[in-house]
């Protein structure tokens, strides 16, 4: 069967967007493939059409665990069945049941981590991988310099696996980050595919403001005139959720998401978002990775992001439809001061290591199993990130050695630590300058933005504030939010609503 | 930089008595000062301790086990301290707070016209509401988007035991479902009959179905105007309300019992409880199983304790002389406190911290 009919059969789409055929039929090939493709664009296809071409099981490397359970909910939705996520928060039993039974399964997310576990390693050893797809792939390189122990092994380990094609796959990755990825999944005689990160749909507007007052007032502004849906992006679950009130004082149907809430309260929150019954989002850098909701209409980021590569991801979450979406980033001088927490709650604290080789070092002998390993930092109340780093540091220092705690001295850790996260810290910083320096450009926003991804510009109808931009176009009227439906309900009739089949709904069939 | 509640007007709710301020002083009164502030936390965030679960039994205070799971200690830290400036309750010598006659006076006046919901029983299914609720939820979920002749929908949970289960207990034909889901709501609605029409209300608005999610706690809050944790206490309480008629008149509620089906069966112990269970009832004497376990005597007293908690026919006669016991239910009645120290006290030191602690656990049961 031609692609495009698989592409029809199986996704309903008619066409390929730009550069996924090429992609694919690398993919089919057999060779390794590296793909940069603008978020948006469709990346996940690239490794999931192959699969009706009878390509099966296909490994699939997953920086973070949201981002793959995002996934294996989109392909289930579509009606596949054989997709499982090995991460830890399986449960013991049911992991050994999925492992022994792995065969059944086509696609199989892992985190990197997990694939150290040797059971892990062995079931997937023996079940033939056809395609081993690293998803993110900037992610190896984005964790600096001595954070790369696990990736670096995904090289050795694709080998063990019988050596299946590699596809690598980011949006956003600049010319040495691209070098490094080859380098490290040492892909041999690659299929390169680059596309511009360019997003001509999205218009860019930066806009500086001399307090954080009249930021408030402009974020409140933008989001109750734009046309919706919207995300606004906060670098604090405080703000993200003051806002979200104010915004829904004053009549915007808004809603914060962020980690500090319960799991069952995100998932509404992003049905609601999905099914349009919410418009505007207030998010934490939580929301959005993997979101597939084509018509959003504006980003408006009210705290920087900590590096350009994440401002494009964020804005690149408008106009998946290719309709026109507007990009709004606020600043402030003092904003200045904020990346530097965003930065920190990446990275563990001082009291935190404490805490940690405190308590290690009176559990030495303790051992692990690597999904247990990887679930620890919740004892701590470590974000995932930061407890993963610090992990890294623990097996780096010999602390943590086969998944099992070794005696150390805490003191001379603990310095050795600080100073490595303070080195981390620095590299951290200056992927900040390097965004915050755009904001301060007088010239093309887009240009600016290409050229940091040593690409050249693109001619787009509605560029940037500095091109000229008309707000008119992107304005929404009130009206236009949906009436809420929920207060002073009557539960009876709700619930009888939500079970019962009316003439009503009977007649609205035949109707329509 | 500016502080963001001088731009934004100070948070609402503050400055006057919370539902959760309310629950706290309840749970002092109850405490008399023994317990510390961290037994609180711990109660409302359910922590599956010995100590915790023992706290709720002796001083009767189960039903909040667990309710507040997300709880941040900086916030009840600042409520305390707020009840504390009001004088509503005093600290102690044991780091816990003693009610004052004001705050228990604020208790009783507002219990009176608001009193704590019905059925809530935090302890009692704290194994079993979770999975219930996702469960029934997701259920009705798949129910009203097929009945009406659509099965796109993003599942509403996303554990894989729970969506298997659903799949499995589904109705196959659209007949089938159209006359559980009749059915369904019936029993639905009979048990929401019986409790408070505002607390039925968030339950129904929690579930997702056709043409609408449901509401998070926040939303919920918002519509009833009243505090997230008050909303969080009140929708729990209605599915416990569900798990006791359920439970007590299943030939009512066929659909919602056999929800229940295969939940909660085990014995609701931490895994090495179980282990020490295991070897107590193959005969072996607690030192034995210290030794054999290679743990700590005390360890073992821990999971002895835990096990005359929730095994309700496990007779505690083995590790306490029956005349024992006698003497010291009768020293705690007496000193009117549940204080292992006092206790001990009382009776002259004759009987240790582990055979106080096991008796006062047991008492009741």
């Amino acid at each position: 069967m031609p692609l495009t009919d698989l592409l029809f059969k199986h996704f309903g789409y008619r066409e390929f967007r730009f550069g996924q055929e090429q992609i694919i039929m690398d993919v089919l090939n057999k060779r390794d493939v590296f793909a940069m493709l603008p978020t948006g664009a469709g990346k996940s296809l690239c490794y999931q059409l192959p699969y009706y071409t009878g390509i099966s099981p296909i490994l699939i490397v997953s920086p973070l665990v949201s981002l793959m359970e995002d996934q294996v909910q989109q392909l289930k939705a579509r009606g596949e069945k054989r997709v499982i996520a090995l991460n830890g928060f399986l449960d013991y039993e049911k992991r050994i049941d999925i492992l022994k039974n792995l065969s059944y399964y086509s696609f199989i997310f892992v985190s990197p981590e997990i694939l150290q576990n040797k059971f892990v390693f062995q079931s997937l050893k023996k079940i033939n991988i056809e395609l081993m797809v690293v998803d993110e792939a900037h992610c190896i390189s984005q964790w600096g310099h001595d954070f790369r122990t696990d990736y670096l092994k995904l090289g050795e380990i694709r080998e063990a696996f019988g050596d299946p094609p590699i596809l690598a796959l980011t949006a956003t990755a600049t010319e040495d980050v691209r070098r490094d990825i080859l380098h490290q999944l040492n892909m041999r005689n690659p299929a390169i595919h680059v596309h511009s990160v360019d997003r001509p749909n999205i218009a860019i507007k930066l806009e500086k403001h001399s307090s954080l007052e009249t930021k408030v007032q402009a974020v409140k502004k933008y989001a109750l005139e734009l046309k919706g849906p919207g995300i606004i992006y906060f670098s604090s679950r405080s703000w993200a959720d003051k806002l979200a009130k104010a915004l829904s004082d004053e009549g915007g149907e808004s809603a914060a998401y962020h980690a500090g809430m319960e799991q069952e309260d995100r998932l509404l929150i992003q049905q609601q978002f999905l099914n349009d019954e919410l418009t505007i989002i207030c998010s934490t850098n939580a929301f959005g990775m993997g979101i597939n909701k084509s018509n959003i209409r504006f980003v408006i980021h009210f705290h920087p992001p900590s590096t350009i590569e994440s401002y494009l991801q964020e804005i690149g979450r408008a106009g998946r439809d290719q309709l026109p979406s507007i990009a709004i980033h606020l600043y402030t001088e003092e904003d200045e001061f904020l990346p530097l927490s965003f930065i920190d709650s990446e990275l563990p604290k001082e009291q935190e290591v404490e805490e940690v080789l405190r308590d290690f070092s009176g559990r030495v002998g303790t051992a692990y199993s690597s999904f247990q390993l990887e679930r620890e930092g919740d004892r701590f109340g470590f974000t995932e990130t930061a407890w993963r780093y610090l992990l890294h540091q623990l097996e780096g220092l010999g602390i943590v050695q086969n998944k099992q705690i070794q005696s150390f001295e805490v003191e001379v850790s603990f310095k050795k630590i600080q100073s490595a996260t303070e080195q981390h810290r620095k590299a951290k910083l200056l992927k900040w300058f390097r965004f915050k320096s755009w904001l301060e450009e007088k010239q093309c926003r887009r240009k600016g933005l290409l050229e940091r991804f040593g690409e050249s510009n693109h001619q787009v109808d509605i560029c940037c504030d500095y091109c000229g931009l008309d707000l008119q176009r992107y304005k929404g009227s009130k009206s236009q939010l949906q009436p809420t439906t929920q207060h002073g309900v009557d539960w009876g009739s709700e619930l009888r609503r939500l079970l019962t089949v009316s003439k009503e709904d009977h007649g609205e069939k035949s109707t329509g | 930089m500016k502080k963001f509640d001088t731009i934004m007007g100070k948070e609402i709710g503050d400055g006057f008595m919370q539902y959760f301020d309310v629950v706290l002083l309840y749970i002092f009164d109850r405490f008399k000062g023994e317990r510390s502030l961290s037994a609180v936390y711990h109660l409302l965030t359910g922590k599956k301790s010995s100590q915790t679960i023992q706290d709720g039994k002796l001083f009767n205070i189960g039903q909040f086990f667990g309710v507040l799971k997300k709880l941040k200690r900086a916030k009840l830290d600042h409520h305390v301290f707020s009840l504390q400036q009001d004088g509503l309750i005093k600290p102690n010598e044991h780091e816990g707070y003693i009610i004052t006659s004001s705050g228990r006076e604020i208790v009783t006046s507002f219990l009176d016209s608001n009193p704590l919901p019905e059925y809530l029983a935090g302890w009692q299914y704290h194994q079993i509401s979770d999975v219930y609720w996702q469960r029934l939820s997701l259920f009705i979920q798949s129910l009203s988007y097929s009945i009406h002749d659509n099965m796109s929908f993003y599942p509403i949970s996303k554990d894989e035991t729970i969506q298997n289960w659903v799949k499995k207990h589904f109705p196959g034909t659209k007949e089938k479902r159209l006359l559980v889901a009749e059915k369904l709501f019936q029993e639905m609605e009979t048990i929401l009959k019986k409790i408070p029409d505002r607390d039925a209300c968030l339950f129904v608005m929690r579930l997702s179905g056709r043409e609408r999610t449901g509401l998070t706690i926040s939303q919920l809050a918002d519509m009833q105007k009243i505090s997230y944790e008050e909303t969080s206490i009140r929708f729990q309480s209605v599915i416990h309300a569900f798990l006791k008629l359920v439970r007590d008149h299943s030939s009512q509620f066929p659909i919602l019992t056999s929800m229940i089906e295969g939940v909660g069966g085990e014995l609701p112990l931490t895994l090495s409880t179980k282990q020490t269970y295991k070897l107590i009832e193959s005969g072996m004497t607690m030192e034995q199983i210290a030794d054999f376990r290679r743990l700590k005597r005390s360890t073992i007293e821990d999971h002895v304790v835990e096990i005359a908690i929730n095994v309700p026919d496990f007779s505690i006669d083995a590790f306490v002389d029956p005349q024992a016991q006698e003497e010291i239910r009768l020293a705690s009645k007496e000193i009117n406190s549940q204080r292992l120290k006092l206790i001990k006290n009382y009776v002259k030191d004759q009987y240790t911290y582990f055979e106080i602690r096991l008796t006062l656990c047991k008492e009741g049961i």
